[in-house]
């Protein structure tokens, strides 16, 4: 093939790479806020991205609620159901064994995954694109108006989080429990509250991130397992608890599965991003920024 | 071993040995067949126990190494023409060989980075049955897989099937059962227990480790190898995470440092769908719920069940005599 | 002291954590067959030095040579197996299992039966086991414990915890026996019979290094008493002398002078 046919792919290859990458980006972020808080990988954190993509779906295509109304429902509806994790089943057992702990959030993500698939069973559904599907030409690939939604909303959830952890009360009390929660407690933040927080937080997030991938990628019940293990691989590539760290390994993460599907091979495309994972947890598992004495003095 | 578990051991031969008889009743008819697959599965879990409840390990995806064993079983046979029992050594060969380069960096790892590596493993491999179509024929499948034969004698029906599984399936049982009661039993509680201590007192506790690994993944390969001869057809859904986590389940409800809990969660979760057959939309919401119920409230598992029901009731009974 | 009389040599021994030394320069030796005593203020490294001693992290700098043989660098399970043994200052015992059960994993370093022995029970094994079992019920009784051979080893008194973490070490049959605290938490009666009972371990040929608060204890029992301070040598004499020794005493008064 002639070099600018090339080129013209590979473009197409970074723009679809940076597109899934920010969905990995805010998986990943809502893994390191839980993980701050808690000291838990929240095995159930891909549920809340299929979550947010089947509700919005059902608001909008069955109850023909607008879409921006529905956007901010289904971050509410995703939202309690975080909530609701994290008091009937991670709150009652909180000073129990690691192991015991990712069991838990293991059975939640199947529990949440076998209700999703009763309410809507095994089919795919799909979102309308937010402003409108007329492809985009750019140095001869194409941008769908959605990707410009993702990427552009994804970068306002980054400096949102931002804001919120460094500007708020809330956000910088988040933080305080997360850095140093016996310290947290004595200045009197009630660092249960924070853990739930950071489960709402999390869950809201996700949902964002299913909302909006489900135009272009459309959603079913199933699709929080390999999401979770990717964005937990963004998480671990960036360093855990690495804010800046998580969003750049996401990027970086959808980057290599998009170009090694496509130069390489498709049929193992999923199996890239769970290769790296694999490669980073074997080589360094503080992650790319990550210090390694650091994670040495983790609980776990 | 003790008494108690050699008795136990008659007592499974005996009840194995004559539960085909329940086939006479026409309701319960296909009960034996049922009992194949737990059989298998009885096969893994107790590896499975050893590495979760006596290594103090997880894993994630121990469908992959059914997989392969199912998988080199079935290629060699097929397309290879090569001896069932060589396949299945050679796949024995395969598991162990990734079970030490997956394992040995794996078992480094603590907790939550544990569970994920395997998890990650398990569906890289799944990934592998359906993506490499030309050697697997991905998720269209593998048919015509021979059964197996002893001597001339060929495992051809559903009964001497039954009998082969449970044979083997037994003699693992009391290989693991002499293993846990001995030194090298001794030596793995003791790196639960402290793993500080037990370096202290000269037990290499990654070496063991890798070992109960490697163990795991070779019993969970024969079981695969013996299904492919049995169901004579694999497809990937067979060894997907789900299983996985099933799997993970039975041990758990078995109580996980029990090996007979092992073989008792295999039979309840193998039979649960022919007891609740309204399961059909809500049998992935049903197992969810149950692990997630067995996790908060019993973690010994079944064999809890006691010691919660007392503290349950204790305190009232203490009340209304004090 | 002629070289290869010492069963232990410590040369030059370092160790810091980030900016925190615990251990600097530390060169000393322990002759075969007695009893010698760590002692020092709180944070004095001593239980660091154990640690490096048992392999449990590396030093910085120096070596540690175990009977004429360099074993810097190596893993605890692999010092284990030369014939150092070592007890622990939070008694490190497998609560869940019997006090039995304790002793017998005391015995992997003397035992080597493999999976294949154990799994199919070949005789060897099952000699073995015999064997096990008979030697810990004798290292049980060798502390007074056989009462309790069948309890949970989680379940028992602080005084015999600690005890049968000492048998447990002793069922190693270690050349040298590290003994970190074995008479924190003990009353009168308890420190008197244990100090019986390592006179008796030094009698049968095991030398014992401990490390000590307990300075009735350590001028009862030691035959030689190394002082650190900071991390530092500053004596490593007879107890008498060590008694005598100004430094020693400005370490300790000059610690209860501050905290007055």
């Amino acid at each position: 093939m002639d070099s600018s046919g090339l080129f013209s792919q590979i473009v197409q290859y970074v723009i679809t790479g940076i597109t899934v990458g920010s969905i990995y980006a805010i998986v990943a972020l809502g893994f390191n806020i839980i993980y701050s808080a808690t000291e838990i990988i929240n095995f159930a954190q891909g549920e809340f991205v299929m979550l947010g993509g089947l509700v919005m779906v059902t608001l909008v295509n069955s109850a023909g609620i607008p879409m921006p109304l529905a956007f901010f429902i289904t971050i509410s509806a995703v939202t309690l159901v975080g909530l609701l994790m994290e008091r009937a089943a991670i709150f009652p057992l909180r000073d129990t064994t690691v192991l015991r702990l990712v069991i838990i959030t293991i059975a939640l993500s199947i529990l949440i995954k076998g209700l999703a698939m009763f309410i809507w069973g095994k089919d795919s559904f799909a979102l309308p694109a937010f402003s409108g599907e007329t492809p985009i030409p750019f140095l001869g690939a194409t941008i769908v108006p959605q990707t410009l939604w993702i990427v552009g909303l994804t970068a306002v959830l980054v400096v949102l989080l931002s804001i919120f952890f460094n500007r708020t009360l809330l956000g910088k009390a988040m933080s305080a429990c997360a850095d140093n929660p016996e310290a947290a407690s004595l200045v009197g933040i009630n660092t249960q509250r924070m853990v739930m927080f950071s489960f709402m937080l999390s869950a809201a997030l996700g949902a964002v991130a299913g909302m909006i991938i489900t135009p272009v990628a459309l959603m079913e019940y199933d699709r929080g397992a390999l999401l979770a293990l990717k964005g937990f691989g963004a998480a671990i590539l960036g360093g855990l608890g690495h804010f800046y760290g998580a969003v750049a390994a996401g990027i970086l993460l959808g980057l290599l599965e998009s170009l090694g599907a496509g130069l390489i091979s498709s049929a193992f495309k999923d199996a890239i991003a769970l290769g790296v994972l694999l490669l980073v947890l074997f080589i360094k598992p503080s992650g790319l920024l990550g210090s390694a004495e650091v994670s040495k003095l983790r609980k776990f | 071993m003790g008494r108690n578990n050699i008795i136990g051991i008659l007592g499974l031969s005996l009840f194995i040995l004559l539960f085909p008889l329940t086939g006479r009743i026409s309701a319960i008819s296909h009960y034996v067949d049922i009992m194949v697959f737990v059989g298998l599965t009885a096969m893994i879990t107790m590896g499975l126990s050893l590495l979760m409840g006596y290594a103090g390990q997880i894993s994630l995806g121990h469908a992959a190494f059914y997989g392969l064993g199912a998988y080199a079983s079935g290629i060699l046979t097929v397309k290879y023409g090569l001896n069932p029992w060589l396949a299945l050594f050679i796949g024995v060969f395969l598991s162990a060989v990734l079970a030490v380069v997956v394992g040995s960096p794996s078992l480094k790892l603590r907790g939550h980075y544990l569970a994920m590596a395997t998890l990650a493993f398990g569906e890289i491999i799944y990934i592998i049955f359906n993506g490499w179509i030309s050697l697997t024929k991905g998720p269209d499948g593998f048919g015509d897989i021979p059964y197996l034969s002893i001597f001339g004698f060929s495992f051809d029906s559903m009964l001497s099937n039954y009998y082969l599984i449970w044979f083997v399936a037994i003699i693992m049982l009391v290989f693991v059962l002499n293993i846990i009661h001995s030194r090298l039993g001794r030596a793995l509680m003791s790196i639960h227990g402290s793993e500080l201590a037990a370096s202290a007192m000269g037990v290499n506790a990654a070496r063991f480790k890798i070992q109960v690994f490697i163990i795991s993944a070779v019993m969970a390969s024969i079981a695969g190898s013996f299904y492919a001869h049995y169901v004579q057809y694999i497809n990937p859904p067979v060894f997907d995470l789900f299983f996985s986590i099933k799997l993970l389940m039975m041990v758990i409800i078995g109580g996980m440092s029990n090996i007979w809990g092992a073989l008792i969660g295999a039979a309840l979760i193998t039979f649960l769908p022919e007891w609740l057959i309204f399961m059909e939309d809500f049998d992935i919401l049903a197992y969810g719920l149950i692990l997630l119920l067995i996790t908060m409230f019993l973690p010994k598992g079944l064999f809890g069940l006691p010691e919660v029901v007392y503290k349950l009731f204790a305190p009232r009974v203490k009340a209304s005599l004090g | 002291m002629a070289e290869s009389e010492s069963i232990l040599k410590v040369r030059r021994l370092s160790k810091a954590f980030g900016g925190l030394v615990a251990v600097f320069d530390l060169d000393f030796s322990v002759p075969r067959g007695i009893i010698k005593a760590i002692i020092g203020p709180n944070g004095a490294g001593k239980t660091t030095l154990f640690n490096l001693i048992s392999g449990i992290f590396p030093s910085d700098t120096g070596e540690t040579v175990f009977q004429d043989r360099l074993i810097t660098g190596l893993k605890p399970y692999q010092i284990a197996s030369l014939g150092i043994s070592r007890t622990f200052q939070t008694v490190e015992l497998f609560k869940e299992m019997t006090a039995l059960q304790n002793i017998m994993v005391g015995r992997h370093v003397r035992t080597k039966s493999g999976i294949l022995s154990v799994g199919l029970k070949l005789p060897g094994s099952r000699r073995e086991e015999r064997t096990i079992r008979e030697k810990a019920e004798y290292f049980l009784d060798l502390v007074g414990l056989s009462h309790r051979a069948h309890e949970e080893a989680g379940s028992l008194p602080l005084g015999e915890q600690k005890l049968l973490e000492v048998s447990r070490a002793l069922a190693t049959e270690p050349e040298l026996l590290l003994l970190d605290e074995p008479a924190a938490g003990l009353n009168e009666t308890e420190t008197e019979s244990a100090a019986r009972l390592f006179r008796k371990i030094r009698d049968q040929g095991t030398t014992i290094l401990l490390v000590e608060h307990d300075m009735n204890l350590v001028m009862d029992i030691s035959e030689e008493v190394l002082v650190l301070e900071y991390g530092r040598k500053i004596a490593d004499d007879k107890p008498e002398a060590v008694r005598a020794n100004a430094d020693v005493i400005n370490a300790y008064l000059g610690v209860e002078l501050e905290s007055a």
